[in-house]
């Protein structure tokens, strides 16, 4: 089998191949994530991270490859791949009609969800989402949309989670609660990727880093894999000076900056 | 060194606008309706025989009463620029224009004049339109004519943005709403009185030839006529034939340009936190009207709704629960409040309709009302109704991932708007068989079979209606999203594109349906006669076609389901 070398995951892309009108977007791209695992998808813009999650999602059909979703093809059963997915976008989508409540109840819906209120009443509490519930989402602020947005894709209790840029704009009490549910869901069992360029994020909450350029697998482990990866790094090196090295960008900030005060980053 | 990056940034704007524009003409999907836009204009404004066999809007008799009328409706203009000024913000600019303009190294002063100078592509097309109509008129000089109008409009512009000026440097010193209204007011009732010094009684609309005298007895003469020569003068320009009737009032609108000029920007109103809210309002206005919301929210606080009357079952297939979010994004404005003066009006109506003397009159206006009303719902509703898949474009990747097939999506986005097109209709045909009284034939019975077809057949009809809106959506979805930069003759060819495909697209359609609907009507009627039992046959036939009807609906929500399934927001620029 020509798949058989990849270890079966929750999310598992396999040779993906993206072509859009002449330019290649995604070249063989192959990974997997098991459950409880939490993927930081990093790369420069135009790496092919979105569409690489527009993929997996089922958003758009690869041009080759698969994508499996615990098991089940997205291109050939896309219904039950979805089932088990949550998609929560960079920009959160949603209905502007209905409220908080109706939202949840909306969505439970669409996911087949049975006897939804206490998983909303719960998701409610965690994404302190309380007291907004017949609030319409427009009149809400950026964080408190976000949350609505990750509240409609967890009250399926999904066991594949993507999130895209999902700290964009929030304050640091919205991200510190995003990331505790984040955590959360992967230590109940959901495989999760996260496409960001806030590396400080990715390497806190990442298991495992993906670095993509120009649609190609780049690097590909956990943080001391991909240290361990890449050739002359300094000892401890974080997760910005490793993509700045792998993806070639490092030689002009090397050259105007010291590196042993510069790269560093700052601990949280 | 600033003047010319404004400058800058209006031309190389106008120009990559126009590039991009004509750039993308090589997709089909942009060159068609660009060519049926500009097939329109040509036939409008060029071709051969068509303006010159027009009437014109001026013939040398009834010139100078025109261009007496046109001074009037200029001063109307303006006085109603004066009124609206308080209500108004001070200075329309967009988002970006706010966020770099402002926060740059600029003076009022400069803002306002990029402002002006902003808006002069937009009136160069204009006087690019009126020297093209000019063209066809022999009498008229198409250079004074494109000038004349261009020249006319620049000073309206500038004279809206002053007045908006001077209120809001009113506002500033602390006058209040009404404070705000004195220029308003004081140049009103300078107005009537120059009005009234000339007045004299109207001759009325049944003496046609006399209301141009009489314009000219009000406005031209005396005191008022002198004080309004300007602005005659200035509706003169485009329709000049010679240098001597132009120069006056090419004359007035540079003055007008230098004094409005010179009193917007010495004014020095501080006109940002209001062009600041306006810039937010109208991003918020597009945004939504992009995603087809209902409106734009308030930017003050948050707004809470009572929880929607129609209940979301939690079983059963899922297309309900996307129709379920439709009808209550369509209804959540709607309230008791708002039909009970509405059930009210139409029950005192009927009323009036069956105790009125001549019944025959009554029953004819109430029946062309209603088709009126009926024809309009089916024609413009799926137009205006646009909280279906047309709206729901903007977050297509959403939907996309979601566990739910394109057609399950289609079905919910056109059962929900057609849900409740069909209810107005019913309720319409309901009105039309309750109080239309009718000659004696027409039975108790009859108005159950006439309503009982019409709930049969007319909400297929509108969910046809609904469906190959929203399969337009699936198949052109950039003619469907208003993307920023589109207008214009493009944007007009969609449109009549749009129009021609409902015209023939859907009686073709309803083609079979109809021709057996009415062959089973024909059969009963034919083989049982006109009783009861015989009439039985046309709900039947309403039946019949409404069945064949949704079965092509449904094929259809099958094949547009399918291509909403292989579509890429990425492509479609979505």
């Amino acid at each position: 089998m020509r798949y058989s070398a990849i270890l079966r995951g929750m999310i598992e892309v396999l040779d993906l191949h993206k072509l859009y009108e002449g330019t290649q977007a995604v070249k063989g791209l192959s990974f997997s994530v098991q459950p409880g695992e939490v993927l930081g998808l990093v790369g420069p813009n135009g790496a092919g991270k979105t569409t690489t999650m527009r993929c997996i999602t089922g958003i758009i059909p690869p041009s080759s490859g698969r994508v499996l979703i615990c098991g089940a093809d997205v291109q050939a059963d896309p219904i039950a791949a979805k089932q088990q997915l949550a998609f929560i976008p960079d920009e959160p989508r949603l209905f502007e009609y209905l409220s908080v409540r109706e939202h949840l109840a909306f969505v439970a819906r669409l996911y087949g969800v049975k006897d939804p209120k206490p998983r909303a009443e719960a998701l409610l509490d965690e994404l302190e989402l309380r007291g907004k519930e017949n609030a319409l989402p427009n009149t809400l602020s950026r964080g408190m949309k976000q949350k609505l947005a990750i509240a409609c894709g967890l009250i399926h209790e999904p066991r594949a989670i993507l999130f895209d840029e999902p700290l964009t704009g929030l304050d640091p009490v919205a991200i510190r609660r995003i990331k505790e549910t984040i955590r959360k869901r992967a230590a109940a069992g959901a495989a999760i990727i996260i496409s960001s360029h806030l590396l400080n994020l990715v390497e806190a909450i990442a298991t495992k880093i993906l670095l993509l350029q120009q649609g190609k697998k780049v690097l590909h482990g956990t943080l001391p894999e991909i240290q361990a990866s890449v050739p002359n790094l300094r000892a401890n090196a974080d997760l910005e000076e490793i993509f700045m090295r792998a993806t070639g960008y490092d030689e002009p900030a090397a050259a105007v900056s010291p590196p042993e005060q510069d790269s560093g980053r700052a601990p949280e | 060194m600033t003047r010319g990056a404004l400058l800058y940034l209006i031309a190389r704007s106008t120009l990559n606008s126009l590039r991009h524009k004509i750039t993308r003409l090589r997709q089909p999907r942009y060159l068609l309706p660009t060519l049926a836009g500009a097939g329109y204009l040509w036939f409008v404004l060029g071709m051969p025989g068509i303006g010159a066999s027009m009437p014109g809007p001026q013939t040398p008799d009834f010139a100078p009463v025109i261009r007496s009328f046109a001074g009037v409706v200029l001063l109307v203009i303006g006085t109603l620029a004066w009124q609206l000024a308080p209500s108004n913000p001070t200075l329309l600019l967009s988002e970006p224009e706010v966020t770099q303009l402002f926060t740059a190294p600029l003076s009022r002063k400069q803002i306002i004049r990029y402002r002006l100078l902003r808006a002069q592509p937009a009136l160069l097309f204009m006087a690019m339109i009126a020297t093209l109509l000019a063209t066809r008129r022999p009498e008229l000089n198409f250079v004074f004519a494109g000038a004349g109008a261009y020249c006319m409009v620049n000073v309206l512009l500038f004279h809206g943005i002053t007045a908006s000026l001077v209120c809001g440097k009113l506002q500033s010193w602390g006058a209040g709403s009404l404070g705000m209204r004195i220029p308003g007011i004081t140049l009103t009732g300078c107005v009537g009185l120059l009005i009234l010094s000339n007045w004299q009684p109207f001759p009325g609309l049944r003496q046609p030839e006399l209301i141009g005298t009489w314009i000219d007895n009000v406005f031209n003469r005396g005191f008022a006529g002198q004080i309004l020569w300007p602005l005659r003068q200035m509706a003169a320009m485009a329709s000049a034939p010679t240098l001597e009737d132009f120069a006056p009032g090419f004359a007035v609108s540079v003055c007008a340009l230098l004094l409005l000029d010179q009193l917007a920007t010495r004014l020095n109103t501080p006109f940002e936190e209001s062009a600041l809210a306006l810039a937010q309002n109208v991003g918020r206005r597009v945004e939504a009207f992009k995603r087809g919301g209902l409106s734009s929210a308030s930017l003050s606080g948050v707004q809470t709704v009572k929880p929607s009357r129609f209940r979301l079952s939690e079983q059963g297939p899922i297309w309900r629960a996307m129709m379920w979010k439709n009808i209550v994004g369509q209804t959540r404005g709607v309230s008791m409040r708002l039909i009970a003066p509405l059930a009210v009006m139409a029950l005192v109506f009927g009323i009036v309709v069956m105790s009125a003397d001549r019944r025959e009159i009554m029953d004819m206006m109430l029946t062309a009302m209603l088709s009126v009303f009926i024809s309009m719902l089916l024609i413009a509703g799926p137009q205006v109704l646009r909280n279906d898949l047309r709206s729901e474009l903007q977050r297509l990747d959403y939907l996309k991932s979601l566990p739910v097939r394109g057609r399950d999506i289609l079905r919910g986005e056109v059962y929900g708007s057609a849900a409740l097109i069909s209810l107005a209709l019913v309720t319409l045909v309901l009105l039309g068989v309750t109080f239309i009284h009718g000659s004696d034939k027409i039975t108790l019975s009859l108005r159950a079979i006439v309503l009982a077809t019409a709930a049969f057949a007319l909400p297929p009809v509108a969910a046809m209606a609904f469906a190959l809106e929203n399969g337009a959506a699936v198949l052109m979805p950039s003619w469907v999203v208003q993307a920023p930069g589109s207008g214009g003759v493009e944007m007009m060819g969609r449109n009549m594109l749009m129009a021609v495909m409902r015209l023939v697209v859907i009686p073709v359609l309803l083609l079979v349906p109809g021709s057996a609907g009415a062959g089973v009507a024909f059969l009963g009627l034919f083989f049982l006669g006109q009783d009861v039992t015989g009439l039985l046959f046309i709900p039947l036939g309403g039946l019949v076609g409404g069945v064949l009807t949704m079965v092509e609906v449904e094929l259809l929500l099958v094949f547009f389901g399918r291509r909403l399934e292989t579509l890429d927001p990425g492509l479609e620029q979505l």
